[in-house]
Parts: C-alpha cells; sequence; structure tokens
C-alpha cells in the first residue's frame, strides 16, 4: 500500500495544526487520522458500489437469460418447410394435451361433473374408470383447441393439468409426401427432407436442447405444389382410366436440376405415418429401379451423335430382325427397311438402336453409360436411393439390348437427370430438392455430350411428337418433345408382353428447354379409346400432354402459336 | 394583526433556524460527515427500492409480452397450417369443378404484353388535359 504513508502523513499534518489536538496529544491525532484514512476508504469503495448500481440501472439492460421450461423438451421443434413459391409443406403445431394426476384429486365426481360441462366430448363412466384408478397419471384427451383449454384452465381444478407438445401437421397431406417425408412420435426425421434435416445437424442441435421453435429458419424447397398437384391429379387420372396398379412422374429444371415436382402413386398420409409402411407406397422415383424401355434410345442415339461417326443422314439396315444365339430382336412398328437415324428414332426401332451399338462396340456403350452415371446410386437430398441393376457381363447382345432400355434397369431420377443432360446443352448435374440457380448447377455440373449433339437431340424430340410415336403430346404452343417407351416387365424370370411399364420422357419448349418431364404407368390396360393399344403413346404420352398443358403456363413457359 | 403575527414568526423562526446551523457546524466535520453519510444511505436505499420495484414490474410485463407473443406465434402458425389445408390445390380445384362454370385458360386466351393495341394518342388522364383538348 504505497499510498497509504502519504495519505496518513497529509492527515497528520491537518490534524496537527488543530487545537484540540494540541491538547489532547498526539496519540488522539494518529486515531483521529486513522479514522479519517478509513472514511476515505470506505466513502471510496461504497461509491464504487453506488457508481455501478447506477450504471447497471440506467446503462443498457444485459440481456435476458431465458429458463427453458419442461414443457419445451417434450416435443422437438422443427423447422418449418414451404415449396419454392412460400407454400407452407410441414409446420409445427403446439397442442396442449389434458392429464390428470387421480391421486392428488379430492372429489372425483366434482371434477368429473365440471369436466363433462367444460367439454361435453367426454365420456363421464370413461372419465370416471381413468379418475378412481389409483395410478399416478393417466392422460384424459389428447390435442385439444386453445377454447377448450382454456374452459378447463378456468375449472381450477386439481390433479388436472395441460403438456403442450409439438406435433408435425403437413397441410398438403399426400400431395408432398415422398419428397418431403414424415417423421416419427418423438417428431424427429424418418424419410425424405425431413430426415435429411436431422442428417445435416438439426438432430446434433436437438440433443443440445437447442432447438426452439423461434430460431428456426422455414427451410425452402425447390417443390412447386401447383405443379406438383397438376402431375399428381393427372397422373391419378390416368391410372384410373388406365386401370393402372401405379403411376409415377417427376419434373425438372433442365438448367438447374431442381426437381420442381415428384409423384409416386400409390403414395401415403404423412399426417398419418403408419399408411407409409404400405407395400405400394414406396418412392418409385428414386427408390425403384425399372427397365425404362425404348426411353433409353435417347442414350444411345446420343451416344451415336456425340461419337461424331453418325449424323442424321447415317442410315441403319432394319430390313430383318437381328438374331443372335436364341433371342430376336425385332420391331414394334416395324418398317423393314434401312432408317436413317432420326427414322430410328421416330419409329423407335430396336434393330436400328441394337445396330447403334454394335457400330460403337461394347467398350464406348460401357463408357457412355457410365458417363451418363447410370452405374451409380443417385444421390440427392432424399435418404431413398436405389442402386442400378447393371448386367453382370457385358456382351454384344447385353449391349443390344441394353440400346433399347432392356437388361438395364436404373431410377427413373436417374434417367430424367441423364435426359435433362442432352436437352440443357450436355451438362450433367445432379437433381436437387433444394433451390439452387443455373450458375451453382453448373458449378457442380459435368459435361457428357457436346452442345451439338444436344441441339441435335432437341431436334429429334420434337420430331418424335411431331410424326413419331408421341403424336398426342402435341400441346400446340408450348413446343414439346419427348421420347416414348413402353418396356416389358419381367414376370417369373421372363418378359410379359402383356404387363407392361410404360414412360414418356418429354422436355419442353424444344427451341430452348426450360423443363423436362418423365413419366411413368404400370401395367396400363388397354381401353376402348386406346383401340385395344397399351403402349406409351396410348397412355403415357397424352397424360403427359395434359400435365403439360396445365403447367407450361404456371412455369412461365411463353406459348407461341405457329 | 396579521401582519404582526406573521412578521412575529418570522422573527421567532429566525434564530432557531441559525441555532440549527450552528449545531451543525459545532458537530465537526466527522460527525457531519456521519450524518450526511446517514441520510445519504436512507435516500439510496429508498431509491434502491424503488429502482428495484420498478424494474422487477418491467419485468413482469416483459415475461407477460413474451408470453402473449408466444401464443400469437402459436395461433399464428395454427392459423397459417388451417389457411394452407384449406387452400389445398385439391380442393381448390374440387371446389372450382362443383361451384364455378369455369374451364381451365387455353394457349389462345394468353397474348404477351407488346401485343396489346395501345393507343398511340393516349387519353388525356386530367381534366385539365381534356379540357385543353377540347379548346
Amino acid at each position: 500500500m504505497p499510498g497509504l504513508p502519504a495519505i496518513s502523513r497529509f492527515l497528520s499534518r491537518r490534524g496537527a495544526a488543530e487545537k484540540p489536538a494540541r491538547v489532547r496529544g498526539s496519540g488522539f491525532t494518529r486515531s483521529r487520522s486513522r479514522i479519517l484514512l478509513a472514511i476515505a476508504v470506505f466513502t471510496l469503495a461504497y461509491g464504487t458500489i453506488a457508481g455501478r448500481l447506477l450504471t447497471l440501472a440506467v446503462a443498457e439492460r444485459a440481456p435476458a437469460v431465458m429458463l427453458a421450461t419442461a414443457a419445451d423438451g417434450v416435443s422437438q421443434a422443427r423447422p418449418d418447410i414451404r415449396d419454392r413459391n412460400g407454400v407452407l409443406l410441414a409446420t409445427d403445431i403446439r397442442t396442449p394435451s389434458l392429464y390428470a394426476e387421480p391421486h392428488r384429486i379430492f372429489d372425483v365426481d366434482e371434477a368429473i361433473e365440471l369436466l363433462t360441462a367444460a367439454m361435453p366430448e367426454l365420456d363421464a363412466g370413461g372419465l370416471r374408470a381413468k379418475l378412481k384408478s389409483g395410478k399416478r397419471f393417466v392422460w384424459l384427451k389428447r390435442e385439444l383447441t386453445p377454447e377448450q383449454r382454456d374452459a378447463i384452465h378456468n375449472l381450477g381444478l386439481p390433479g388436472i393439468g395441460f403438456i403442450e407438445e409439438n406435433r408435425r401437421f403437413y397441410p398438403s397431406g399426400r400431395l408432398t409426401s415422398h419428397v418431403i417425408g414424415h417423421v416419427n412420435i418423438d417428431n424427429a426425421g424418418i424419410a425424405g427432407i425431413e430426415k435429411y434435416l436431422d442428417a445435416t445437424g438439426l438432430a446434433d442441435l436437438h440433443d443440445a436442447g437447442f432447438a426452439r421453435e423461434e430460431d428456426q429458419a422455414p427451410v425452402t424447397v425447390s417443390l412447386d405444389v401447383r405443379v406438383q398437384h397438376a402431375l399428381r391429379d393427372e397422373i391419378s387420372r390416368a391410372m384410373e382410366a388406365f386401370s393402372a396398379k401405379a403411376g409415377a412422374g417427376v419434373v425438372l429444371n433442365v438448367n438447374t436440376g431442381e426437381v420442381l415436382a415428384l409423384v409416386s402413386l400409390p403414395d401415403y398420409d404423412p399426417n398419418e405415418p403408419e399408411t407409409a409402411l404400405e407395400d405400394d407406397a414406396i418412392n418409385r422415383i428414386t427408390a425403384g429401379v425399372y427397365e425404362l424401355g425404348s426411353t433409353f434410345k435417347a442414350f444411345t442415339v446420343a451416344m451415336a451423335l456425340d461419337s461424331g461417326e453418325a449424323d442424321f443422314s447415317t442410315t441403319y439396315d432394319a430390313r430383318s430382325p437381328i438374331r443372335i444365339a436364341s433371342f430376336t430382336i425385332n420391331d414394334f412398328h416395324a418398317q423393314r427397311r434401312i432408317l436413317t437415324l432420326p427414322e430410328v428414332f421416330v419409329h423407335s426401332s430396336n434393330i436400328g438402336t441394337a445396330r447403334m451399338a454394335l457400330a460403337a462396340g461394347i467398350e464406348r456403350h460401357k463408357e457412355f453409360m457410365h458417363r451418363m452415371a447410370f452405374f451409380e446410386r443417385p444421390r440427392t437430398e432424399l435418404p431413398e436411393s436405389a442402386e442400378p441393376l447393371t448386367p453382370q457381363r457385358w456382351s454384344d447382345l447385353a449391349s443390344m439390348t441394353i440400346s433399347f432400355g432392356h437388361g438395364f434397369s436404373v431410377a427413373p431420377i436417374q434417367a430424367a437427370a441423364a435426359g435433362a443432360a442432352l436437352m440443357n446443352g450436355g451438362l450433367l448435374m445432379q437433381p436437387t430438392f433444394l433451390p439452387r440457380t443455373a450458375e451453382q448447377a453448373q458449378k457442380l455440373s459435368r459435361r457428357v455430350v457436346q452442345p451439338h449433339t444436344s441441339d441435335l437431340m432437341r431436334e429429334l424430340f420434337r420430331m418424335n411428337v411431331d410424326e413419331g410415336t408421341a403424336r398426342k403430346a402435341g400441346v400446340p404452343g408450348y413446343r414439346v418433345g419427348g421420347k416414348t417407351g413402353t418396356a416389358e416387365k419381367v414376370v417369373n424370370g421372363r418378359y410379359s408382353n402383356t404387363k407392361l411399364l410404360t414412360s414418356f420422357l418429354a422436355a419442353f419448349p424444344t427451341d430452348k428447354p426450360e423443363y423436362l418431364m418423365l413419366l411413368m404407368l404400370d401395367e396400363p390396360q388397354a381401353t376402348e379409346d386406346t383401340h385395344g393399344y397399351r403402349t406409351s403413346g396410348w397412355n403415357a404420352v397424352p397424360t403427359s400432354g395434359k400435365v403439360i398443358t396445365r403447367i407450361a403456363p404456371l412455369l412461365g413457359v411463353t406459348p407461341v402459336l405457329e | 394583526m396579521t401582519v404582526e403575527m406573521h412578521t412575529g414568526m418570522e422573527d421567532g423562526m429566525q434564530p432557531r433556524r441559525e441555532g440549527l446551523l450552528k449545531q451543525l457546524r459545532q458537530l465537526g466535520p466527522l460527525r457531519m460527515a456521519g450524518l450526511v453519510g446517514i441520510i445519504a444511505m436512507v435516500v439510496s436505499a429508498v431509491g434502491l427500492y424503488q429502482f428495484k420495484h420498478e424494474a422487477q414490474e418491467r419485468r413482469a410485463n416483459i415475461a407477460r409480452l413474451r408470453a402473449d407473443i408466444a401464443s400469437e406465434r402459436v395461433a399464428i402458425d395454427l392459423l397459417q397450417a388451417e389457411w394452407t389445408f384449406l387452400n389445398r390445390p385439391e380442393r381448390i380445384q374440387a371446389l372450382a369443378e362443383r361451384f364455378l362454370n369455369l374451364q381451365p385458360a387455353t394457349m389462345k386466351q394468353m397474348i404477351s404484353l407488346e401485343d396489346i393495341a395501345i393507343r398511340e394518342d393516349p387519353a388525356p388522364t386530367s381534366i385539365e388535359e381534356l379540357l385543353k383538348t377540347q379548346q
């Protein structure tokens, strides 16, 4: 304490100057100076405290600490999920549930009387059984309305209380079930985007107890509910009209890889998660693999064009079926003549594409399929995905059948992504369920075919709708192009000619494609309107046409009257 | 009378006040400091109590507002969910088919803004302009 002697000297000097000090002697002077010193020290100390108190009271408030209550921890909050236009797809709603602690209720009869008066739908008999059960805790009613809660709260009954629970609610119900997925009883995501959100850190937040509703920014997905509805509505109508077992469709933005709509019917109601367990309720677009049949010819033709060895004037001999081993490759719409490359595409000639595959050779064909990512499991945000079924031994025969879409099963989302690459100028990009700009998508993409090949493919798609197998998709003004596919399903190890999977890969507008749609129908039947036919051109194609008529205006595609 | 009484009171009080001051002066600096300290303590205690009381009230108010906000938020969430539920495209389509005599817009009903014929001499937009053209 180097400062103190100086102060005491100063104080004692003052003290010495005063008369009483002189009279009473130096002992008093010393104690007097000590007292003064004590006063000074205390004044300083209390002054500091007072000053601090004042600044605390006057100056800015310290951030308030919020206490988490038990109810916050009961059910975990999840962020809202919205579509690209802000339409709510999934949200948490807080619902109070009524419980009783029977051992704390004094007068059961009075309690029953009051409760049934406040909530007439409560059953007095059941209530009596519950309240007299002697248990420590019983649920009386789950999910009350706010009015009911207030009414019961105002009764002021002891032993009766509420617990607020977060419940996940999907306002659109079945419409977006396969993309958004659903949650389990603890509000943890177990399918679709919900599961993806948990995998990206939400679960950790929950464990740490930090997941509060107000802290969570809504998650926007790339879906457009209007497009989704149009697609689902038309597919379900088509399933009914053609008595199909199932149907599925996906709409992609070819420049960004965003999925605008994904439908797989039958679907399930995410508000009743147990319906997701039904056998048919899988997501066929990402978690199912199919032999897509002639739709695959688009890739074979693209391979031929991209190699630089073929152009529109190249011809293929389709005069007679190809016989190899015990197989015969024949044409459905047999022309029995030499076909040019566009004719092979437009007439969907198996013989023609088989010859294309032979011309390319096994290695080149295999390499091209690798390039289109057909050997990889599709990776999107959705946890549901399926490994493609590829041939174990790639023989000449395998190469030929694969050229027209048999012996090689892929998930429809893969085919759609590859189709988008053929349409957008040659860039293969991973489809995404989250919003993405074209620039971001380009950075993540990979060139698979030359821009020139893409131009030619657009032209072929267009021709196919104008004069080929996809005439019924023609939507005047929206310049639709596409490739049909009718695949025979494998039943007991052999191809069935009655159980078919029809598909249509469509792009629009073909002068500069923006959107691509892949639509599938599982086992469509012939009807009177289709004159006994059940091939793609009679079911999947007109259905796609109807969808495009509905969604093109929504997507801002400008119609052009020719 | 009143004046005399008044002055009388004045006269009577003056010496007493002087006496108090004198007494205080006689206390000496030490006791004076003590007295000032006691007064300061009482004042600060009262002040502190008031501050604290006010702070408590405000805190209660904040808590009440927070609770109100939270319950409003819950209500908004609920209403939004309800609104979206009622606006399901599926439901709107069913209602439209049932009650409206409308059909989906066809391509022929769409034209671009440039195709709309716009008058070359725009119609007057104000009365003044209209009067000017009349003259």
